[in-house]
């Protein structure tokens, strides 16, 4: 099975549920944060494999912008076009992602800025982190 | 292998050049009003359905052909369809994605507008199929390099 945790950026709020669906603890560090694979790294369409979990299911991020639901039409009507039986679920992460996060993404390019958006955006995830845990364990008891 | 044409709204463009892929609509001519109007899909698909994959038929090369709208995000939904499929080890030789949308003009865009989004079909129709005959040499065009591009990898 496939689990694909998408968002309109793809790289914030999906990563962080990916991320905590393959490690389980209920907050994630600091220093581990920044090392999250594909954390900051926009890149709108582009499936991105992050790992499997213990029942073996192949997890994936991917940024949508506001086509989500055009793109799980297409792929899913795809997929009965090449005759692909797995199964495939779509978690939308997109209510923890960050308001003017592209604006955050700009302010972080300039080097004066970067630790305090980062200070920002792991405080971000701190306010959220239970709910984001219990998001997150909620899709894997049904998996 | 499959070959997807890509639009707004899978409504006009995508249909028509899906169209002249499969040999429904001429080459060496410009089609008639009623021609273009009684193609299936056209001008019919309705907003709920953006993002489906519709049948259109196969080619004498033997590829199926297929049209979807995508709306504003056709480069997004275009690389999502690719990096999916390659997943499963289906590469750009088993399908290939065309964005018909850039064959059409103004015209058929209002056209499209009227009809499909303000849903006043009387009017909207008949000026998307005014703009698609006036532009119909780029429809000609694209499909015509698309196939030899098809040659050229067989």
């Amino acid at each position: 099975m496939k689990v694909v945790y998408y968002s309109y950026y793809g790289c914030y709020s999906s990563p962080i549920c990916a991320y905590l669906h393959l490690n389980d603890k209920s907050k994630i560090e600091k220093e581990e944060f920044f090392k999250i694979p594909f954390l900051f790294q926009v890149d709108y369409g582009q499936m991105r494999f992050i790992g499997k979990d213990n029942n073996q299911n192949e997890v994936f991020i991917i940024g949508m912008k506001n086509f989500s639901e055009n793109i799980k039409k297409t792929l899913c009507d795809l997929m009965e076009v090449f005759k692909i039986k797995e199964d495939i679920i779509f978690i939308d992460t997109s209510h923890y992602d960050v308001i003017f996060f592209k604006v955050l993404m700009n302010l972080r390019g300039k080097k004066i800025l970067t630790q305090t958006i980062d200070n920002f955006l792991y405080n971000y995830y701190l306010m959220r982190h239970k709910n984001i845990k219990r998001f997150v364990e909620r899709y894997k008891k049904i998996l | 292998m499959i070959i997807v044409y890509m639009c707004y709204g899978s409504a006009h463009s995508s249909v028509v050049a899906a169209s002249i892929h499969i040999g429904l609509l001429p080459i060496d001519r410009v089609p008639t009003y009623e021609e273009i109007v009684s193609l299936p899909h056209y001008d019919k698909t309705s907003n709920d359905e953006i993002g489906t994959l519709f049948y259109m038929g196969k080619d004498e090369f033997g590829n199926y052909v297929y049209i979807v709208g995508a709306r504003n995000g056709r480069e997004i939904v275009t690389k999502a369809i690719y990096s999916f499929l390659s997943l499963y080890g289906i590469s750009e030789k088993d399908i290939l994605v065309v964005d018909a949308l850039p064959t059409i003009g103004l015209t058929t865009k209002i056209g499209g507008i009227t009809s499909r989004r303000l849903g006043i079909i009387f009017l909207g129709r008949p000026i998307t199929v005014y703009g698609i005959l006036k532009k119909y040499n780029n429809f000609v065009k694209l499909v015509t390099d698309i196939k030899t591009k098809l040659q050229i990898r067989s």
